[in-house]
């Protein structure tokens, strides 16, 4: 680092919430019903980040062997130096930060996604609804830090000062995320209920 | 046998294929009947077991106790399924607003249920051999979610030592009341 570097100390408190009010922002501008298909699709990103990365690193590195095969002549060359170069190459995910990499790609896919088929929903109509996109969005700004943030500021790598390890257990902390369950659980009902009409009594 | 959070997962994605037909209503009355038994639960428990003798319990005892806590949960599912009791008033929201409200809350009903079932057996550690779970037998995936089961989680004092069970049951009961 260079001497006369500034050192900015970013306390894990920060980047949580830097990511809850700039999805806020964002889920208070779209509104409850778009926010939603995006918080379903983070749950999902989740669950597939959790379950089929280690099964899908050996298949991106097969397809990633097989489009350098073909980008080196593949079989219209005629003979075996394409083949020989592929099998030099070392693989595209071998190592952990490569592996996060991937992951964070899996994760983003459906998420960004699920923005663009939000935008097929209609937008917020009033004040309420904006209020619950915003807390709808808080909660995916929270799961999205959770899962980018010890990725992007790894320690050693930025001159911020990011203890990530605490941000790691803070937000793999138990507590923090029963509460955030529950905030998304009342969300959900708030917005059920206020989308239910009432019967009117004649 | 089938690895129990395999069987967790199964059950919790019969859970949320019922939320998606049953609809966000219905659901939520279920929602609200599994919240209040397994506050009822976290407040009971502990004295019907210090009553029982506390401490190390038997391996007879732990098993009669978990059978206990099982037919409790599994009972109050059934009531709450049944009928429309439970359910909250109103039309449910329609179209695909309604599709997602209800496959979510079928998702958080699936959750409440199966992974109370999950923490009771684990709490004894597995004493009821008929179901073909072990605590010998889990797996690291498995052991990780544990400390993730409803009551592990939601029993967690949060505010003014109370835990949120509490504060859920107090919400949905004045829901319930203005619906």
């Amino acid at each position: 680092m260079p001497a006369d570097a500034a050192v900015v100390p970013v306390s894990e408190y920060v980047l949580i919430a830097a990511a809850l009010a700039i999805f806020g922002i964002i889920g208070f501008r779209r509104g409850v019903n778009r926010e939603l298909v995006t918080f379903v699709a983070v749950l999902l990103a989740l669950a597939i980040t959790g379950l089929f990365t280690d099964a899908l690193v050996p298949v991106v590195n097969k397809l990633h062997r097989i489009m350098r095969f073909a980008l080196s002549g593949g079989l219209s060359t005629g003979d075996s130096a394409a083949l020989d170069t592929v099998g030099q190459i070392p693989d595209l995910v071998s190592t952990p930060a490569s592996k996060a990499v991937l992951e964070l790609v899996l994760f983003a896919i459906p998420v960004s996604i699920s923005y663009l088929i939000g935008l097929r929903f209609r937008g917020a109509v009033n004040i309420g609804q904006k209020l619950l996109g915003s807390l709808l969005g808080g909660v995916t700004g929270f799961f999205i830090a959770q899962r980018f943030g010890p990725i992007l500021f790894p320690a050693g790598q930025t001159n911020l000062v990011l203890a990530t390890g605490s941000t790691n257990s803070l937000l793999q902390d138990t507590q923090v995320v029963a509460v955030l369950v529950v905030v998304a659980v009342v969300i959900l009902i708030a917005f059920g209920l206020y989308s239910a009409r009432r019967v009117v009594k004649r | 046998m089938v690895p129990v959070e395999v069987v967790f997962g199964i059950m919790v994605l019969i859970f949320t294929l019922i939320g998606f037909a049953r609809g966000f209503l219905k659901e939520l009355g279920v929602t609200a009947m599994a919240i209040w038994t397994l506050f009822v639960l976290s407040l009971l428990g502990p004295l019907v077991e210090r009553m029982l003798g506390g401490g190390e319990l038997s391996a007879s005892r732990a098993q009669w106790l978990c059978a206990g806590y099982l037919l409790i949960i599994v009972g109050g599912a059934l009531i709450s399924y049944h009928g429309e009791t439970l359910a909250f008033g109103g039309v449910p929201p329609r179209g695909m607003t309604g599709a997602v409200l209800g496959t979510m809350m079928g998702l958080v009903n699936g959750y409440l249920i199966a992974g109370s079932l999950w923490y009771y057996m684990a709490r004894f550690n597995y004493p009821i051999r008929a179901l073909g779970f072990t605590a010998e037998g889990l797996s690291p995936a498995a052991m990780a979610i544990q400390p993730y089961l409803p009551p592990a989680l939601l029993g967690q004092p949060v505010l003014l030592g109370q835990s949120l069970l509490l504060y859920l049951s107090i919400l949905l009961i004045v829901a319930r009341v203005i619906r």
